[in-house]
């Protein structure tokens, strides 16, 4: 997917540069082209479908809205997922507003939760891939990205998930590499403690 | 402690980045230390088991719906911007061009009326001058006209019977035509300011209207002459013992040959008779006019047609 991604790099340039003389349909042959990289990084980032959807949506219209100010110094792809990962960044910390509003909402999707009660059940099982259904492994990893701070989150996602290597990594996010390598450790590290916690042995 | 700081080499060494010298030493150790290979196994399998989470596939709906709000939500935005933040640009041409247009409308309004408002006050002076200049060859002759009948016209109303009155004027008055020359370059120096308000056909128009002596004169002369044909006019002076009576012979002459008596004017030493008759007759009224009196001055014979000629004859007495 990556090696896809820089493959066509050039081709977005020149839909970019369309786009700058005001051209929409080249606008949506980008959101088509980038859509799914798109969803997925929000997704992940918020761990919920229907605001994943919002915050692309979002992202797309500014980006659009912008990209005058592109500069093809960078890639139009990084530069893109630069403006969803702020969305999502933004749109995190205001989920998170309200829930610490609404204390006690029903649909807190706080990982630990859904983890509590598979933790009973796992006691006397084997293997957490047998003891869990694929589908609830997934939730509990996702709960799991889901509890780190923000800042680990993005490089987890990036690396992990989305395959992206350090160096770009370090453009989408725009932070050096060497934060990149260690902020990689530090959420490898507490997702790996908190499946632990939910799943026992992994 | 020792195995701690290992540990976040730990990532950097699964992702295959870590250096050869590194990665040799690390390898050493694990080899030798079980807890370090069990959070290695750890952290490996907790990468193995994010990179299970599936790939979710976009909603159907999602491009339609991101263009359709680009197309309407930030098109008419980006409109709006442009027309809030480039008023230097864009309003400031719209609005010299505006102003330019109001101030061209307000002087033309303005040239429009105010000549007008003039002509109503100077008409008495204006109208022969204006309705005279076509037989420019004798310009002694419309100088004349210009100067006396019309100035001396409203001050003394009409004494019809009075024509032995005042001699000294009426003498005065034939002498005109001797400083006529003088005053006929002062006639010619005045038609640039005619000319000038020629310019405007409206304003020529708005000169006939507004005088009410060619108003008359104009819609007497019937459906031959319409307002945009306007007719010359002929000018004739004729010297006589006595106005009133060959006045009257005039318009017996007049009337006999088909023509009209369009307005007369009346002042104590002189008559202004002005009619229309055929231009085919206009030979015939010369002639019957030479036992009356002294012609003085006759329009050049014009070629005669079915129109109806205009003539002023001025009937003076020595």
């Amino acid at each position: 997917m990556r090696e896809q991604e820089q493959v066509t790099a050039d081709e977005d340039a020149a839909l970019v540069l369309l786009c700058k003389k005001g051209d929409v349909d080249a606008f949506e042959a980008l959101v088509v082209k980038h859509q799914k990289m798109m969803i997925n990084i929000a997704y992940r980032m918020l761990g919920n479908y229907e605001e994943a959807c919002e915050v692309v949506q979002d992202a797309f219209v500014s980006a659009y809205k912008s990209i005058r100010n592109f500069r093809e110094r960078a890639k139009f792809s990084t530069w893109l997922y630069t403006i969803v990962m702020n969305h999502s960044r933004n749109r995190l910390k205001q989920l998170k507003t309200q829930r610490s509003r609404e204390e006690f909402s029903l649909d807190d999707p706080v990982a630990p939760d859904t983890g509590r009660g598979k933790r009973e059940l796992a006691a006397n099982e084997s293997s957490a891939l047998e003891r869990l259904e694929t589908h609830h492994l997934r939730q509990t990893v996702q709960g799991c990205i889901d509890s780190l701070f923000t800042e680990f989150k993005e490089v987890l996602i990036l690396r992990d998930i989305q395959s992206f290597s350090y160096g770009e990594i370090s453009d989408i996010l725009h932070v050096p590499e060497g934060t990149v390598k260690s902020r990689l450790f530090r959420a490898r590290d507490a997702v790996k403690d908190c499946l632990k916690n939910i799943l026992g042995d992994l | 402690m020792e195995c701690e700081g290992r540990k976040e080499r730990f990532s950097a060494y699964l992702d295959g980045i870590l250096p050869a010298e590194e990665r040799t030493l690390l390898e050493e150790h694990l080899k030798s230390c079980e807890r370090c290979r069990e959070s290695l196994a750890d952290l490996r399998k907790t990468m193995e088991y994010v990179r299970t989470l599936e790939e979710i596939e976009p909603p159907a709906w999602l491009t339609n719906k991101v263009m359709a709000r680009i197309r309407t939500e930030a098109e008419p935005k980006k409109r709006l911007i442009e027309w809030l933040f480039y008023p230097l640009s864009v309003k400031l041409p719209i609005q010299a061009v505006a102003t330019v247009l109001i101030v061209a409308t307000a002087l033309y309004v303005f040239r429009m009326m105010e000549p007008e408002v003039k002509i109503t006050e100077r008409i008495t002076e204006e109208v022969p001058q204006k309705i005279l200049p076509e037989p420019r060859d004798s310009a002694t002759d419309t100088e004349k006209g210009k100067t006396v009948p019309f100035q001396k016209v409203s001050p003394t109303p009409a004494p019809r019977q009075a024509p032995e009155m005042k001699d000294a004027e009426a003498v005065g008055a034939s002498a005109a035509p001797e400083p006529g020359e003088k005053a006929g370059t002062d006639y010619r120096e005045k038609t640039p300011v005619a000319a000038k308000q020629e310019q405007a056909v409206a304003l020529e128009e708005s000169i006939k209207k507004e005088s009410d002596k060619p108003q008359h004169f104009f819609q007497s002369s019937g459906a031959k002459v319409s307002d945009e044909k306007i007719p010359e006019e002929k000018v004739v002076e004729v010297l006589v013992k006595d106005i009133a009576a060959a006045t009257k012979e005039i318009e017996a002459v007049l009337l006999n040959l088909n023509g009209k008596i369009v307005k007369t004017e009346y002042s104590d030493n002189r008559n202004v008779l002005f009619a229309e008759i055929p231009s085919r007759k206009m030979d015939e009224f010369l002639d019957q006019l030479k036992p009356i009196g002294e012609v003085q001055k006759k329009p050049e014979a014009s070629e005669s047609s079915e129109l109806a000629l205009t003539i002023r004859i001025t009937i003076i007495s020595p």
